[in-house]
């Protein structure tokens, strides 16, 4: 694939998907015909050096999509925060979230949540999602507003299905450059073997206590204990593997897919079978006691709905972007 | 006691002709497109044409205007193969004669009112 082809799916990746033959055809043939007059001009064919010069005075292909688009919307807060390039890509990320959130909240609510830790399991984690969502994108524009020329032609990719970039490496991508995608793809794998090596270490130095004053573990924790151990041990693999085979992105899409299905199965059997928490001895239990078994219960049974909502959305992607890789393979 | 705004930097001035320099060449660009696509041309044909009559348009510009032009009604176009690939040739449709002359008609006017403004009031 030439630099100009992989430029113009790079331009492709952010076009309305109605224009997208159209817009890329007649961009295509105003690129060569640019490349021929100058190739005509200097009297020899022209080299990539060359060949990147012009596509780079041409513009970032987020740029370039971002004219053909027409959408001039940007946020802005005193100054400009996020331009009219990031600005539609924002709008999904940020829709995307707020649905999965409000879906969170129905399930919790018919869990049993009251109303008002109802809206408060809402509005809570919309704040926090709306902040980090629009903190990550204020920083890849401010990389753009102060280094618009800081991308190199020769190392576009594009996003598209067929070549597969997760989410850690986009981002990465996006803050790092596109120079090092090997390195980028290390670096995802280390930060992914620290994150489950802590989750392991809290899970195991947590463990299953006995009993806590009146309390004791239910059978919601205690019958998914060993699967859950094991399903955060079979995560390791993944990255391991990514360290050594850094582009194998068909095997990283396939076992993070298989890890996410068996969280889905194991929060579903864990829902299931209900108490997570459990008084030793009803009997003598005072009320108080009893409305804090139902409170953690209450938590736990809404957390780990939503965990499950939000991994099986996650296994969901995976899978789709798993047949779109085999399709265009 | 009155305030005097302090001069502007060189900088900021700099900064505010550009803009100003770009909103009195936005309208005039339409303006030529439209008058040069009185006869065919495609795309980089047309920035290349512009460009010899000392019309420079950034390409990332230039290209998405005739798409949006065509959307209004002002161009029609039509994909036709020459020098062996296809490419988009664009022209100025019946309502775009239309307005373009309706534009021309009030670029002369506004010059005439700015040559009036301008003999009153030398620098």
């Amino acid at each position: 694939m030439t630099l100009v082809d992989r430029y113009l799916r790079a331009v492709r990746d952010h076009l309305p998907r109605a224009e997208q033959d159209d817009i890329i055809n007649e961009l295509s043939d105003n690129l060569q015909s640019r490349m021929e007059d100058e190739a005509a001009d200097r009297g020899h064919a022209l080299s990539e050096d060359e060949e990147a010069a012009i596509l780079k005075e041409f513009g970032h292909p987020m740029a370039v999509a971002a004219r053909y688009r027409g959408d001039e919307r940007t946020v802005t807060f005193g100054g400009r925060l996020i331009g009219p390039e990031l600005f539609s890509t924002y709008m999904k990320v940020l829709a995307i979230n707020v649905a999965i959130t409000v879906l969170i909240g129905a399930i919790a609510l018919v869990a049993g949540a009251t109303i008002w830790s109802g809206f408060a399991g809402i509005l809570v984690p919309l704040a926090i999602q709306f902040t980090i969502v629009t903190a990550i994108f204020v920083v890849i524009d401010r990389r753009w507003i102060r280094d618009p020329d800081g991308w190199d032609p020769r190392t576009v990719t594009s996003t598209g299905p067929d070549i597969d970039v997760s989410t850690l490496d986009g981002i990465s991508d996006q803050l790092l450059g596109k120079a090092y995608p090997r390195a980028v793809s290390i670096a995802a794998s280390i930060l992914e073997i620290g994150v489950i090596a802590v989750v392991l270490t809290v899970a195991l130095q947590i463990g299953l206590p006995d009993q806590i004053g009146p309390f004791e573990p239910g059978p919601g924790w205690e019958d998914v204990y060993v699967p859950a151990i094991a399903v955060i041990v079979f995560s390791f693999v993944t990255p391991v593997v990514n360290l050594f085979r850094p582009r194998w992105t068909r095997f990283r899409v396939a076992s993070h897919a298989a890890a996410d299905i068996a969280v889905v199965v194991i929060g579903l059997v864990s829902l299931a079978l209900g108490d997570w928490v459990v008084l030793v001895d009803p009997a003598p239990a005072t009320a108080d006691e009893a409305s804090v078994v139902e409170a953690i219960n209450t938590i736990v049974r809404i957390s780990i709905a939503a965990a499950v909502v939000l991994t099986a959305v996650t296994a969901a992607l995976e899978i789709r972007r798993l047949f779109r890789m085999r399709t265009t393979a | 006691m009155t305030t005097v705004d302090p001069a502007p930097t060189n900088a900021a001035a700099d900064t505010a002709f550009e803009n100003l320099r770009l909103e009195l060449r936005r309208g005039a660009l339409v303006v030529a497109v439209l008058a040069r696509l009185r006869s065919e041309h495609y795309g980089y044909a047309l920035r290349k044409s512009l460009a010899e009559q000392g019309m420079e348009i950034d390409e990332n510009t230039l290209y998405p205007l005739l798409r949006r032009l065509e959307t209004q009604g002002l161009l029609d176009s039509e994909w036709r193969e020459e020098d062996r690939r296809p490419k988009r040739f664009y022209r100025l449709s019946a309502t775009g004669r239309l307005i373009l002359a309706r534009l021309l008609e009030q670029r002369t006017e506004l010059d005439a009112s700015l040559e009036r403004i301008l003999t009153e009031n030398p620098t």
